[in-house]
């Protein structure tokens, strides 16, 4: 338990410095092309200087070159960001495994037909599914005068149909994948035991091969924040609101890179770290680094 | 591999797709030069004049757009530069990726768990991103700051495709190297070891053969995953074809993407949504999500087909593993999680 403690920090620092270091690299790019050893160097030395200390930390914009302390504007920018993040993960966990506990209780003449579109669904670029939900929203105002939702926010914060959309893809991604674990455990021995026993579906699933099949699907959550990590720079700047990437995107420099990479990290530390013990704990398996 | 992929119908349909875009693509190209036709004043049936940007209704099959070019014409000849970049890229994404892999591996093998520690920053770092910036400054602000670009097209366009294939080698290069691992578990490499195999030979005679298969399941990945990247960075305004400034049909100056790469048209025509003309914004859309499908049905058909192969050759077991990995369209990100937790 310590030791994996201590094996979870080593991983989260590692992970911070690693991310500093590649924007430090990356900000010898931004304004300019400054390619060195002495131009990224300084980099790094002032990214770690403004992310010792935060409340001096400075952005400016790329065009009319104005200068402003990123505290306390950044959690305007941040605080949205990372609900619909965050928001977005728990919808694709919960939907993922909701969906695979529906296709395992249901007959399968039943699922299959759903189960071939949804995978086919699957396959779509999210820029497809960002530009349907678009057209299809403008196509009801136009007919009906009824704005579902502020497509164009800005300022606006629209919070539920970015989550649904940002959550859409990885969900099906993510019920793909545990129906294939839930597949793979059905084969064991312990699983005909149990139907043998004359246990419920519903108990068998929630009880005997989720448990198992928990670490498996840990394996998966990373990509999927990933996933998500990309696909929200594509939805903010699509529905012109002002986020994260808005942040990012707008004042660039290796300072602002690293810090909201780190603070879109820590949460995400945070939640796989309880889960991973949790889970270890639980279900009392050996416990595995991720 | 199958004996024989091609009569794979998925893996020959979605192959078939692409290959007949880039190579009609191409085909116009020696005919015609990627010469774009600009439409003329339409009339309608009462001799009226319609208003540009024409509808796909009014001049088929796609329209035109606001600077009244032919669409049909504009997406044919932007076709060979998406499709044939992004294969450029993933090729050599590979190559590169498969020979560092296979040093690291063979060679350096200690070295081999801080080179897949080092690599978990990137995955809190998207690659949209990490390419976006090292891109901007070349293909974006420059031109904004001093009106012009320091860098030919040409070089422009190396720049674009070595960024696009960097970006991506930490996290193949580590894939590879558990891919290698696995096969390195295998039984019969010890025999090979005792029967006084050398690395070299264990290289070339043993590991490559069994990665051939798993090589070209890759491949596929990263070119989706590449198709998809340059259709993020047109939406962030860079452009991998290039982009000139040019006024259009409403008088304002804009970027356009100079080669009608899809991704630059993306970026360029993503606004046309909230107009009266959504059609020129779907066009790019659609014909990326034509691409991306066609290249997912044919990694299905691969993956099929390597499922089928090794269920009549290896164990049951082996066979549910082969399932769950191929399963995963993120196989690169996922193997790096697996290696770790059998590491430990």
């Amino acid at each position: 338990m310590a030791k994996n403690v201590l094996y979870q920090l080593i991983k989260f620092f590692l992970v911070i410095i690693g991310i500093i270091i590649v924007s430090s690299f990356l900000g010898m790019f931004i304004n300019g092309f400054a390619f060195g050893w002495g131009s990224f160097q300084s980099n790094l030395v002032l990214t770690t200087k403004s992310l010792l200390n935060p409340k001096e930390m400075i952005a400016e914009t790329i065009y009319e070159q104005t200068e402003f302390r990123v505290f306390p504007t950044f959690w305007n920018y941040y605080n949205y960001s990372i609900t619909i993040l965050l928001a977005a993960f728990f919808v694709t966990v919960f939907s993922g495994i909701g969906l695979s506990y529906i296709s395992y209780i249901l007959p399968k003449k039943i699922t299959r037909p759903f189960a071939n579109s949804l995978s086919f669904l699957e396959a779509l670029p999210d820029i497809f599914v960002i530009f349907v939900v678009q057209y299809i929203t403008i196509l009801i105002y136009k007919h009906t005068d009824i704005l579902l939702f502020s497509v164009a926010g800005s300022y606006e914060r629209v919070y539920l149909l970015p989550i649904i959309i940002l959550a859409f893809l990885p969900s099906l991604f993510f019920w793909k994948v545990s129906v294939l674990m839930v597949h793979q455990e059905l084969e064991k021995p312990y699983v005909t035991l149990a139907i043998g026993k004359g246990m419920g579906k519903t108990v068998i699933f929630g009880y005997h091969i989720m448990r198992n099949a928990a670490f498996g699907l840990m394996n998966h959550i990373k990509p999927i924040i990933w996933i998500l990590l990309s696909n929200l720079i594509i939805l903010e700047r699509l529905f012109n609101v002002y986020g994260i990437s808005h942040f990012i995107l707008e004042f660039p420099s290796p300072q602002t890179l690293a810090l909201s990479l780190i603070m879109i990290y820590i949460p995400f530390f945070v939640i796989l770290t309880v889960s991973q013990i949790s889970i270890s704990k639980l279900f009392g398996k050996e416990e595995i680094g991720t | 591999m199958g004996t024989n992929i091609i009569s794979n119908q998925k893996f020959l349909l979605g192959s078939s797709v692409l290959i007949i875009l880039f190579f009609s693509s191409m085909g116009y190209y020696f005919i015609a030069g990627d010469a774009i036709p600009e439409v003329d004043l339409l009339y309608n049936e009462k001799q009226e004049l319609l208003s540009p940007p024409y509808s796909p209704v009014e001049h088929p099959p796609f329209g035109t757009d606001n600077f009244s070019r032919d669409l049909f014409f504009v997406i044919l000849t932007g076709a060979k530069y998406t499709l044939g970049g992004a294969l450029i890229i993933a090729l050599v994404r590979l190559l590169v990726s498969l020979l560092i892999g296979l040093v690291i591996r063979i060679y350096l093998g200690k070295l081999k768990k801080i080179i897949v520690w080092s690599v978990e920053a990137f995955n809190y770092f998207p690659a949209v991103l990490l390419s976006y910036f090292l891109l901007s400054w070349f293909l974006l602000f420059e031109f904004h700051f001093t009106q012009s670009f320091s860098l030919t097209f040409n070089e422009r366009v190396i720049i674009s495709l070595v960024v696009l294939i960097i970006v991506s080698l930490p996290t193949t290069t580590v894939l590879i190297i558990n891919e290698t691992d696995r096969i390195l578990t295998f039984e019969f490499i010890e025999g090979v070891r005792s029967l006084g195999g050398r690395r070299f030979h264990i290289l070339i005679k043993h590991i490559i053969p069994h990665l051939k298969p798993q090589l070209f399941v890759v491949f596929i990945r990263e070119y989706i995953q590449t198709l998809l990247l340059m259709a993020h960075l047109g939406i962030l305004n860079v452009f991998i074809g290039g982009s000139v400034p040019k006024a259009d049909h409403f008088q304002i100056s804009r970027f356009v993407s100079l080669s009608n790469e899809w991704s630059g048209l993306i970026g360029n025509w993503w606004q046309f949504i909230w107009t009266g003309y959504p059609w020129i914004t779907f066009l790019p859309v659609f014909f990326f999500t034509v691409s991306i499908l066609s290249a997912k049905l044919a990694l299905r058909g691969v993956e099929e087909n390597m499922l089928s192969v090794k269920s009549s050759s290896d164990s049951k077991r082996d066979t549910d593993i082969k399932s769950i990995e191929s399963g995963s369209p993120f196989h690169l990100l996922k193997q790096n999680e697996s290696s770790e937790t059998e590491g430990r």
